[in-house]
């Protein structure tokens, strides 16, 4: 498997007046070509801001104090903003968070589709409108949503709309932030399944952002579990749901609500704050098999079997 | 009729725009000939349904925010508006509810305390050192630790922390009847078991919980009986367990097999195929007389179209649907 995009370190924090809110606190990743990459974890853990920080789509007062991002090579963040302007769309697109309902209500679907592409490729009005219509098509939209107007379409729908349009300029890695929240289940089995259509039938690379680990159970082939801006665990979707290794995880799991199982068990105590993690493994406080070394030292994130890694003093991780 | 709780008789509702031009004629039928009933035993039955099928105007209608075009809803054996015109304090103080948002419901300018002490003054529930010690008292009924809660404002708490001083409210008025109007769907997986698990508590202390949503997991994991709504009609009810082990309709079929399972070597199968075109119809809800599910059901037949399956009962459980005739 060829490594697409790699992250090592990243930092993304935002400047408040009481200090740095640490959102993104030093994440190492590696996305490889042609997989699903699932980021799991609760709200506040850092995943939307992660994806923003590679995609150096954030604004001010949010910033990167260090960290690189690798994509074929690229150092992304030390590219000035016009080259990295004819990366994004063509190469790595993004699916908002909500972005069903960031489509303009008064506005056509086709002028809408069509203002992205001509705004980052240089082609004619019907040549864009002919990528917009095999966009559409790729996602099983039928090519009438074109004459549309948003309202006219359900959620799910316009969701749709809005990874057809990521699709438009046939990028390389498609960033789904939360493409599946707010639907009912019936759209979002849908999406879901059209997500997973993006890596089997066109060879794109996704990496979905979700905190429902039932929806990475379904599509996922990696996942990553992140926690107040550390990635805590790293692995296959199988190992992860067969044998989570690391407290966090476990946790996490126990309490997916199920059909199948009726008793549900939660994560006692409360997310930290991303103004002050906790000291030495910031899930201490939380964690049932705490030891004395978790509130002074770091863990860091060691492979532990081949392509599984976790962030425990129980496995290590010194 | 005096062993229910609250029964809901052939309610039906229709929003109409009294607009002008083209809006005037747009007419929404939110619930129609909806009937059901919870028991004076405290029990958890969950309604659930996608958006826009007519869950939160229940709600709505059970706590007098709207009136129901016909049909009547009981309360205890008398009708809601004829409570809330001769009892009405007495009524509020035993149907309670609690919101979705838990960010929304908090007046950001006065601490938290505050929520607490409004209930305890209005319903004149207990005064000095007692009512400080109720406070306490079902603070930590919901896991929360007063000395960290009391004194602050709702900016410095989380939502999971919010969500349970809404909780730990309805501890202290103890209503007879609860409407929870999707209490979880806010808050982090694992913080949800948590709430869930105080929710289905307060069946000891009496209190009967309405729970609606849209998240057939959760309603699984609290409820005793379980309610499938669908654009303005239930079409399914029964025992949570023959429903969700067993179901009849094929709306609920279509909702069961579509939820994730939690399990990377049981993934789905199958695939959804929805035609848009069949999609658009529905958007006119008024003139559908027949079943609502008839647009996307795979067993659609002629009659489906035009009328509306009787309720027919098979063991615990009761249907709408004329594969059961």
């Amino acid at each position: 498997m060829n490594t697409i995009l790699e992250v090592e370190n990243l930092k993304v924090y935002f400047k408040t007046i009481l200090g740095d809110a640490k959102s993104v606190d030093g994440v190492s990743l590696k996305v490889f070509e042609g997989e699903i990459l699932g980021i799991a974890g609760e709200s506040g853990c850092g995943k939307s801001t992660l994806v923003e920080g590679i995609l150096k789509i954030y604004k001010p007062p949010c910033y990167i104090p260090e960290g690189k991002v690798y994509y074929k090579g690229i150092d992304l963040l030390s590219l000035p903003e016009e080259e990295f302007r004819k990366l994004r769309w063509k190469e790595l697109s993004y699916v908002p968070q909500g972005s069903m309902n960031s489509l303009n209500p008064v506005i056509k679907i086709e002028e809408q589709m069509i203002d992205g592409i001509l705004s980052h490729a240089d082609i004619t009005y019907r040549e864009a409108k002919e990528l917009a219509l095999s966009a559409l098509n790729s996602v099983g939209m039928p090519p009438d949503v074109l004459e549309m107007y948003p309202h006219e379409l359900s959620g799910g729908m316009r969701q749709r709309v809005c990874i057809a349009m990521s699709l438009c300029l046939n990028p390389k890695i498609v960033f789904a932030d939360e493409p599946i929240t707010g639907l009912d289940v019936v759209m979002q089995k849908l999406n879901l399944q059209t997500l997973g259509d993006l890596r089997d039938k066109y060879g794109i690379t996704v990496v979905m952002v979700a905190h429902d680990m039932a929806c990475h159970a379904e599509i996922c082939d990696r996942i990553c579990i992140m926690y107040a801006g550390k990635v805590l665990e790293v692995g296959s979707t199988i190992d992860i749901f067969s044998d989570p290794l690391h407290p966090y995880t476990k946790g996490l799991l126990s309490a997916v609500p199920s059909l199948e199982k009726r008793n549900l068990k939660g994560i006692p105590g409360l997310a930290p704050s991303p103004l002050e993690w906790p000291s030495g493994c910031r899930f201490h406080p939380r964690c049932s098999y705490r030891m004395k070394i978790c509130e002074e030292e770091e863990p860091v994130l060691e492979e532990v079997q081949p392509g599984r890694s976790v962030a425990c003093f129980l496995y290590g991780g010194r | 009729m005096n062993n229910t709780l609250l029964t809901f008789q052939n309610v039906s509702k229709v929003f109409r725009r009294v607009g002008f031009g083209f809006l005037s004629k747009t007419a929404v039928q939110a619930l129609k000939d909806v009937s059901f009933s919870l028991s004076s035993e405290p029990e958890v039955l969950a309604l659930v349904g996608e958006s826009g099928s007519g869950k939160s105007t229940i709600c709505r209608l059970i706590l007098g925010l709207e009136e129901p075009t016909s049909g009547e809803i009981l309360y205890r054996g008398k009708s809601v508006s004829e409570w809330l015109k001769n009892n009405k304090k007495e009524y509020i103080r035993e149907v309670q509810i609690i919101f979705q948002d838990p960010y929304e419901v908090y007046n950001p300018f006065y601490r938290v305390d505050r929520v607490l002490w409004m209930a305890i003054k209005k319903f004149n529930i207990a005064s000095g050192d007692e009512a400080n010690r109720l406070i306490h008292e079902s603070l930590e009924a919901v896991g929360l630790r007063p000395r960290e809660i009391l004194g602050r404002y709702p900016h410095q708490l989380s939502g999971g922390e919010r969500q349970r001083i809404m909780l730990s409210r309805i501890y202290l008025i103890k209503p007879k009847l609860l409407v929870a109007d999707e209490p979880v769907s806010m808050l982090d997986a694992s913080l949800r078991a948590i709430f869930l698990d105080h929710l289905r508590d307060f069946k000891n202390l009496g209190i009967s919980t309405l729970y609606i949503t849209h998240d057939l997991n959760t309603a699984y994991y609290i409820a005793d009986r379980i309610m499938i709504i669908y654009s303005g009609r239930i079409l399914e009810r029964g025992p949570t367990e023959d429903v969700i082990k067993n179901p009849l309709h094929p709306y609920t079929k279509m909702l069961i097999t579509s939820i994730p399972v939690p399990d990377p070597n049981k993934r789905w199968q199958d695939r959804v195929v929805i035609d848009v075109a069949k999609l658009q119809k529905v958007s006119g809800r008024e003139s559908v007389s027949g079943c609502p599910f008839y647009n996307r059901c795979q067993f659609a037949m002629d009659r489906c179209e035009r009328n509306f399956p009787e309720t027919k009962r098979i063991n615990n459980q009761e249907v709408n649907c004329f594969l059961y005739e």
